[in-house]
């Protein structure tokens, strides 16, 4: 099928969403912190992870997913007590879930996975499965059955020599027709097998007066057929579930006659489920094989078992695409739902207006105005309702984290506890997709430089298992996450040492404590030297900060020595709208992005001071900062304005800077919109918006304006 | 051609069965749970249900014996479609009128042939 | 504005066959620029704008006067007079910006005014002469000579080729 590959990618996408539900439950489990419903949906997490794979016949995923399963139900059932180790082998088995669906997402079903053979057999011990005996126990259902005798009287309608007789009775019983059978439609659905005659044996109703509850016939359904009796045998198998089959195969050797009922049986009904005949139902096969409990006869020829996972379809390769194939938005309907009936609503507010424009009378002045205030409410509503699908929980990035620190709790040893909170603020989703990685970095971080080691930790008096916290809350237009442990804090002596070292900062500079923190965000500081197995994967803070930047965020950091360290991550709510600052230079507006204003200034004339080579500087309190025109930067004609302010930047890379603009006109929120979208890329520039009056004012790339005007400008910007 | 309920709460297994179904030129109906089942089962009057067992909210079995109360239901073809094998469950099955029992993974001929059969 | 409406409806009752029949003819929007006229292929007229002040971009040519908001989405406009070697417009609202496609983006053309729509069988479409000495006229596609004088057709494409070259 064509399609193997795009179902195999919706399983797969699946599949993470329910593992990473599974670990959450598994987590609650081990904190006691679940209850029976919690158990149960992890239970089911498993399950339906199987039931997928069994659909795509990753057999190891599917074993694995089994006995997990099986212990899982035990623990349902309250056959197996949840204790700390128990927890703690569902959480490995939890990720070793992970790991497989990932290598078989990847086409690496085989590829060996370090650990797996030693996990199952755990878990096939805690299901109460000899691990040899787990083998046998995969055709857990049987054929064998109760030869019951009964007289056939195989009416053979004369055989056309080539076709094969074959003869089925069926005896439905009670719930037959209760469970949505109908004998007509058995009947003319045979037709079409080769059916070639029907007998009944009981008492025949007249069809006026046919009772669905008034049971006891055995129908004899006989068939003239190049089919098999296997295929005949498959057309019957799905009645095996509420009715005793019997085949006869006239071409093969007579058999025992058999009548598993007698023929009065049940004739009154008597409705209930009760089942008469409890013990001679017999085991239940799957359906293929259902047919046999009353089908003496028919036990030598055994129908291809389908029941086994993967075997009934064709194979499908293995999955062989990279990355994350699905770049879609699972969305609540509610909101879909809210943007259609805006679109609705818009469309009949435009139908007035049109109608009142054709109409065109003054009088209807007062009306369109009506109209055109909904829609301008409408259209705000609109935007809204669009910004709020991109929204999604950070619950998606939050549940891979407890991953990240139980495997680095294994790797360095140090037991930590892992809490979030707020997992279902909602964040535009490109930054949900963008977040994954400098969370793991920071809490990566947290785990190596932050945390003590557990004997350290009860020797200083701490609890003995760090905590790192991991939440996010609105804040405004923004979305704050932070992380924080309850670690050592920032090495500051050491951290000051290396940023000398790398001639960050000279041996003479007074820096506050604050500031050698900040120093780990430094692009310069963290290098291939920090070979920690664990943080030091050739990136540092500087990368993540890069990142958050990127994002229009903003990344601090807060240490207190021996206490613990805060990093605080602020992102805008979504990327298309963002909080500006609007300044006017002339009659120009600007828009700086609010996330890298720092503060406004006035300029003094004592402030501001010229170095020899013309370019300026600005104190602040005793520093010195870059002093940039902007008027010039933008290429606006110069001219002389008194009343100038300095709005203080971060530019990122060089620092703070100080901008001069004519006037600041205040804080808004702005709609980004792209230049590139009809024009082209200008230097300087990142987007536009428009503002309420209709203008349109430009977006300030305030590093590269920056960069712009410092070639030739390489010293660094703060001097002390 | 009929219409068909197919009901899991797994997005792909979904998807397969109801690209399945609309291959064999049926109609399908969509339920991701036993909740949702009811009430599409009521909205559009399906021909035959194929349904998931373990689901949350509401499983197939509880679905199925809800199913059998209401009019819609009463004498529809409902077909479990799980990966258990369970004796114990195939008795609950029969008790609540299911009306046969399918493994996964399932084969789309015989499925097919199935709705042919008994819707 | 009126005049820009009067026009939409006369380019959708524009009538090719009023035109001698059994040729290809093209219906172009003329514009005036000082005592110069320019047409532009009808098709790629997207609508005409009183002028309003553009907000200024930093560091590009001078015939590029900034951008405007149209509708929620900005576009660029350019200074047909300068485009061609003429002084800076100083445009009042009297001025007109033509807003046309060019390739997959929509751009403003800085005129004087617009003056018609008329058809032109491409056989009339002349030449521009080799050797011609004033500004730029690669953007000119062709002329042709209408009642009003002659005109000269734009070649959008060679004419603001930086709209063209980024973003594909």
């Amino acid at each position: 099928m064509d399609d193997d590959e795009d179902f195999q990618a919706l399983f797969f996408s699946e599949t993470r969403e329910l593992l990473d539900a599974l670990l959450e439950h598994l987590n609650l489990m081990a904190d006691e912190a679940g209850d029976s419903e919690t158990v149960h949906a992890a239970f089911r997490a498993v399950h339906s992870v199987k039931g997928g794979a069994a659909a795509f016949g990753f057999d190891r995923l599917i074993g694995f997913a089994h006995i997990f399963e099986t212990v899982m139900d035990r623990i349902r059932e309250d056959d197996l007590a949840l204790d700390n180790q128990l927890a703690q082998i569902l959480l490995r088995s939890g990720d070793m879930l992970q790991v497989l669906a990932e290598k078989a997402e990847a086409g690496e079903d085989d590829a060996p996975i370090e650990g797996l053979d030693k996990l199952h057999q755990e878990l096939a011990i805690l299901a109460g499965e000899e691990p040899s005996a787990a083998e046998s126990n995969s055709a857990p259902t049987d054929v064998e059955n109760t030869p019951d005798e009964a007289p056939t009287d195989t009416p053979a309608e004369d055989s056309a020599s080539t076709l094969a007789e074959i003869t089925c009775r069926i005896t439905p019983e009670d719930t037959f027709f209760e469970s949505g059978h109908d004998i007509l439609r058995l009947v003319r659905s045979a037709r079409d097998m080769g059916l070639t005659g029907v007998h009944t044996e009981g008492q025949v109703a007249e069809l006026a007066k046919f009772d669905p509850n008034d049971m006891g016939l055995t129908w004899e359904l006989t068939f003239q057929t190049e089919r098999t009796i296997d295929e005949v045998e498959a057309f019957f198998s799905i009645y095996a579930h509420t009715a005793q089959l019997e085949f006869i195969d006239e071409n093969q050797t007579d058999e025992e006659d058999e009548d598993p009922e007698p023929d009065d049986e049940g004739s009154q009904g008597s409705g209930g489920g009760t089942d008469p005949d409890g013990g001679e139902t017999a085991p239940d096969a799957p359906p293929q094989a259902a047919a046999e409990p009353a089908a003496k006869a028919a036990d030598a020829t055994q129908r291809p078992d389908q029941g086994k996972p993967g075997q009934s379809r064709p194979a499908s390769g293995p999955a062989s695409r990279g990355g994350d194939p699905s770049k879609s938005l699972r969305v609540e309907i509610a909101r879909i739902d809210r943007l259609v009936n805006l679109v609705g609503e818009m469309l009949i507010t435009q139908a007035a207006l049109a109608q009142q424009i054709t109409d065109g009378d003054e009088n209807h002045v007062s009306d369109m105005a009506h109209s055109v205030d909904a829609m301008s409410r409408q259209l705000r509503e609109l935007q809204e309702s669009v910004m709020a699908i991109r929204a999604q929980p950070v619950k998606s990035v939050f549940r891979r984290m407890p991953r990240v620190v139980r495997d680095l709790a294994e790797k360095l040893g140090k037991e930590a506890k892992l809490e979030l909170e707020g997992e279902n603020t909602e964040v535009d989703a490109t930054v949900i997709e963008e977040l994954s990685e400098p969370l793991i970095h920071m809490i990566r971080n947290s785990m190596d430089h932050g945390l003590e080691d557990n004997d350290t930790r009860e020797a200083e008096g701490k609890p003995r298992v760090g905590t790192i916290r991991l939440s996010a809350e609105h804040r405004g237009e923004r979305v704050i996450i932070t992380i924080v442990d309850d670690g050592k804090g920032v090495n500051r002596e050491r951290v000051l040492a290396k940023a000398i070292d790398r001639g960050l900062v000279s041996a003479d500079d007074q820096i506050a404590p604050e500031e050698i923190d900040m120093l780990i965000f430094h692009p310069g500081f963290s290098t291939a030297e920090e070979v920690s197995s664990v943080s030091g994967r050739g990136v540092g803070m500087d990368v993540v900060k890069k990142k958050i930047v990127a994002l229009g965020g903003r990344c601090t950091l807060k240490s207190t020595p021996g206490k613990g360290t805060i990093f605080t991550i602020t992102l805008p709510l979504t990327l298309a709208v963002m909080d500006g600052m609007t300044v006017a230079i002339g009659d120009q507006k600007y828009i700086l992005p609010l996330s890298q204003v720092v503060e406004a200034l006035n300029i003094t004339r004592e402030s501001s001071k010229q170095l020899p080579d013309g370019s300026n500087l600005l104190e602040r309190r005793g520093e010195y900062l870059r002093l940039l025109s902007l008027r010039s930067a933008l290429d606006l004609p110069p001219l002389d304005s008194s009343k100038e302010m300095a709005i203080v930047v971060d530019t990122e890379t060089t620092g703070h800077v100080a901008l001069t603009v004519d006037e600041l006109i205040g804080q808004r929120q702005i709609v980004l919109k792209s230049l590139e979208a009809n024009f082209r890329k200008v230097d300087g520039i990142s987007g536009a918006t428009i503002l309420g009056d209709g203008q349109v004012a430009l977006i300030l790339d305030v590093p590269a304006l920056v960069r712009m005007q410092s070639s030739g400008f390489s010293m660094q910007e703060v001097y002390h | 051609m009929s219409t068909v309920l197919a009901v899991d709460d797994t997005r792909a297994l979904r998807a397969m069965l109801s690209d399945c179904l609309k291959k064999g030129g049926h109609d399908v109906i969509l339920a991701c749970d036993g909740v949702e089942a009811l009430d599409q089962l009521r909205k559009h009057k399906p021909d035959i249900v194929i349904t998931d067992l373990n689901m949350p909210r509401m499983n197939g079995l509880d679905f199925i014996e809800a199913a059998r109360r209401e009019p819609e239901g009463k004498a529809l073809p409902m077909l479990l479609l799980t990966t258990e094998t369970a004796q114990g469950l195939k008795d609950r099955a029969k008790a609540v009128r299911a009306t046969g029992w399918l493994t996964k993974p399932f084969d789309p001929k015989q499925i097919l042939s199935l709705i042919e059969q008994l819707a | 504005m009126t005049f820009a409406s009067n026009q939409t409806a006369t380019m959708e009752n524009g009538d090719r066959d009023n035109a001698p029949t059994g040729t290809d003819v093209r219906q172009y929007v003329t514009f005036l620029v000082g005592e110069s006229i320019y047409g532009v292929d009808i098709n790629l007229v997207r609508e005409i704008k009183q002028w309003t002040p553009t907000t200024v971009l930093p560091n590009q040519p001078s015939y590029t006067k900034g951008v405007l908001n149209l509708r929620g989405t900005i576009v660029p406009v350019h200074d047909l007079r300068a485009r061609f070697g003429g002084a800076l417009t100083e445009p009042t609202e009297t001025n007109v910006v033509v807003i046309v496609w060019i390739g997959t983006k929509t751009v403003g053309i800085l005129v004087d005014a617009v003056s018609d729509i008329i058809g032109v069988p491409s056989e009339e479409i002349r030449q521009v002469p080799a050797g011609h000495a004033m500004g730029d006229m690669s953007a000119i596609g062709g002329l042709v000579t209408a009642q009003a004088g002659m005109v000269a057709l734009l070649d959008l494409n060679t004419m603001f080729p930086s709209e063209e070259e980024t973003n594909f």
